[in-house]
């Protein structure tokens, strides 16, 4: 778990630095607001999906062992 | 025989709603039909329907299309009342959105993906959410983003987290952005401290700087690609979009209203006494839909649920629509009672495009079914916000065909508590002045007093 989190730690930095700090300007007319939008997903996809795969290893070894210590010891 | 398009439906070249005479019908156009037979053949649109999450449909003739070239014309269950997103209260936005989320696990898991997010494509039956548009699912392509991740957190993301960590009231925002909040808007009004938490840094304020960076690029100027992105991918965003979601608590409970319950005037043989007279005036009309004006936390929608009606239970103080959503999201029957958080003396308007995308309160009522119960309310209108008894009177009939009115007398002591702090300039605010106004427009069928209080229940009826 600790990978992951520093892994996490390091996506998020790099999305903290690729966007730009400064405040953005008011919406204007004339814009695309999906390009951004799936620039953001492309960048934090990878992580959360990490996590929800982490999740799911995690809850399948715990159910393996809880089927083993049921077996074992009743 | 009438066919006619329903206004809000123009926006999606995959199809669009009508009704033919009462029958509300969708027509499918052939560049949906792939998306549509995908659905079906997936199972996906079965596991939706079967888990009580899309609202069913069959298909009838193609003879039945409002327009040539249709693909397929499906016939949807109707929901008894369409309420808009900035009508509900906190929960039932956070509900609404859950079950987004639910749906769009599920397309994933069958291959699909929803297009559309918008807050306005669920409904809800009583308490219950369920997705309404059968033509937001598309089949999912390998490696493209999901393309209503923006469109999910203007709609609900973006105004949960107002509501909850800055203002309930913020609500109304929604409102007046009817393609959900800007997520700019969203990042200047949270708190700094949101900038600490993973999901708000992301969704919210990330996304929001995202948008501004790259909508501000200039034509012709290089832009790097974008990475394909994984179904693994989406599922990650959607999950920590439901644990953002699922964590998040109202704030604003603590109003003037939330536990008027506890605090009435009346003592519990007056109550039981008024108790009694409703019910009983209910089940002698036996509606089988009531719209519960001040409707509070619910204890007469409760009644008239009792009684057989569907109930719509508007209320403007969010606390106790919040309590009304509680309480009837635990009933029996969670789909008999429909809490909306509706300010009576601003109700919704006609919005959108043309003034005819969304309708006014008053015009989504079937007032030909409906009645109105008006109980410990007229006051409220009447000296709270200085509304003539006539006019309310002529609001009611646009929602109702046949209310019940409580008459609460100036000598009242809630009357007398909202003129402790202002001059009494409401000098035609008399019984008198009430049953002319009444006589003008409806037929006065009964009048009963609850026991001592000095209060009247009116029953009014169409006059002939």
């Amino acid at each position: 778990m600790s990978i992951s989190a520093r892994t996490v730690g390091f996506r998020v930095l790099f999305v903290l630095v690729a966007s730009h700090l400064p405040a953005p300007p008011a919406a204007q007319a004339y814009i695309d607001p999906l390009s951004g939008s799936v620039r953001l997903q492309a960048l934090i996809a990878s992580v959360l999906g990490a996590l929800v795969s982490i999740k799911q290893v995690g809850t399948a070894v715990r159910t393996f062992f809880a089927r083993i210590r049921t077996r074992l010891f009743g | 025989m009438t066919v006619a398009r329903v206004v809000s439906s123009f926006r999606d070249p995959s199809g669009f709603l009508f009704t033919r005479h009462v029958t509300l019908l969708r027509q499918v156009q052939p560049l949906y039909a792939p998306h549509y037979e995908k659905l079906k053949s997936s199972g996906l649109n079965d596991a939706l329907v079967a888990q009580r999450l899309l609202v069913p449909h069959e298909e009838v003739p193609l003879e039945q299309a409002a327009a040539p070239g249709a693909a397929y014309v499906l016939r949807p269950v109707r929901i008894p009342f369409v309420s808009l997103p900035y009508e509900w209260c906190f929960s039932q936005l956070r509900a609404a959105a859950l079950l987004t989320l639910r749906v769009q696990q599920l397309a994933l898991e069958h291959g699909m993906v929803l297009k559309d997010a918008s807050a306005f494509n669920v409904q809800f039956r009583g308490t219950e959410p369920v997705f309404v548009d059968t033509l937001s699912f598309e089949q999912r392509v390998e490696g493209d983003a999901w393309i209503a991740y923006r469109q999910f957190c203007q709609h609900v993301l973006g105004p949960l987290a107002l509501q909850a960590l800055v203002d309930v009231r913020l609500r109304d925002l929604s409102r007046s952005h009817l393609d959900g909040v800007p997520l700019d808007l969203v990042s200047r009004l949270l708190p700094r401290r949101t900038w600490l938490r993973p999901w708000s840094m992301l969704h919210l304020h990330l996304h929001a700087r995202s948008i501004a960076r790259f909508a501000s690029t200039r034509i012709g100027a290089a832009v790097p690609a974008v990475r394909s992105i994984s179904t693994k991918g989406i599922e990650g965003i959607v999950a920590h979009l439901r644990g953002a979601i699922e964590s998040m608590k109202c704030n604003g409970g603590n109003t003037e209203w939330g536990d008027y319950e506890e605090q009435l005037g009346y003592d519990s043989g007056e109550r039981a006494a008024k108790h009694t007279a409703v019910a009983g005036l209910l089940r002698g009309l036996a509606p089988s839909l009531v719209i519960d004006l001040g409707a509070n936390a619910g204890e007469y929608s409760r009644i008239a649920q009792e009684c057989g009606a569907r109930v719509i239970a508007v209320d403007g103080d969010p606390a106790a629509v919040e309590r009304a959503y509680a309480r009837f999201t635990a009933a029996a029957d969670p789909t008999a009672v429909l809490p909306l958080w509706i300010d009576l003396a601003n109700p919704s308007p006609a919005q959108g495009w043309a003034h005819g995308e969304w309708p006014a309160l008053t015009e989504r009522t079937q007032a030909d079914v409906v009645l109105a119960l008006a109980l410990a309310l007229i006051h409220h209108l009447a000296i709270g916000n200085n509304v003539p008894i006539p006019a309310v009177l002529d609001f009611l009939m646009r929602l109702g065909r046949r209310a019940i009115v409580e008459w609460v007398p100036k000598d009242d002591p809630q009357v007398k508590r909202l003129l402790s702090s202002r001059a009494d300039i409401f000098t035609g605010y008399s019984e008198e002045r009430f049953r002319e106004a009444a006589e003008a427009r409806f037929r006065i069928a009964s009048r009963t007093p609850i026991a001592s209080t000095g209060r009247v229940l009116y029953l009014l009826e169409p006059s002939a």
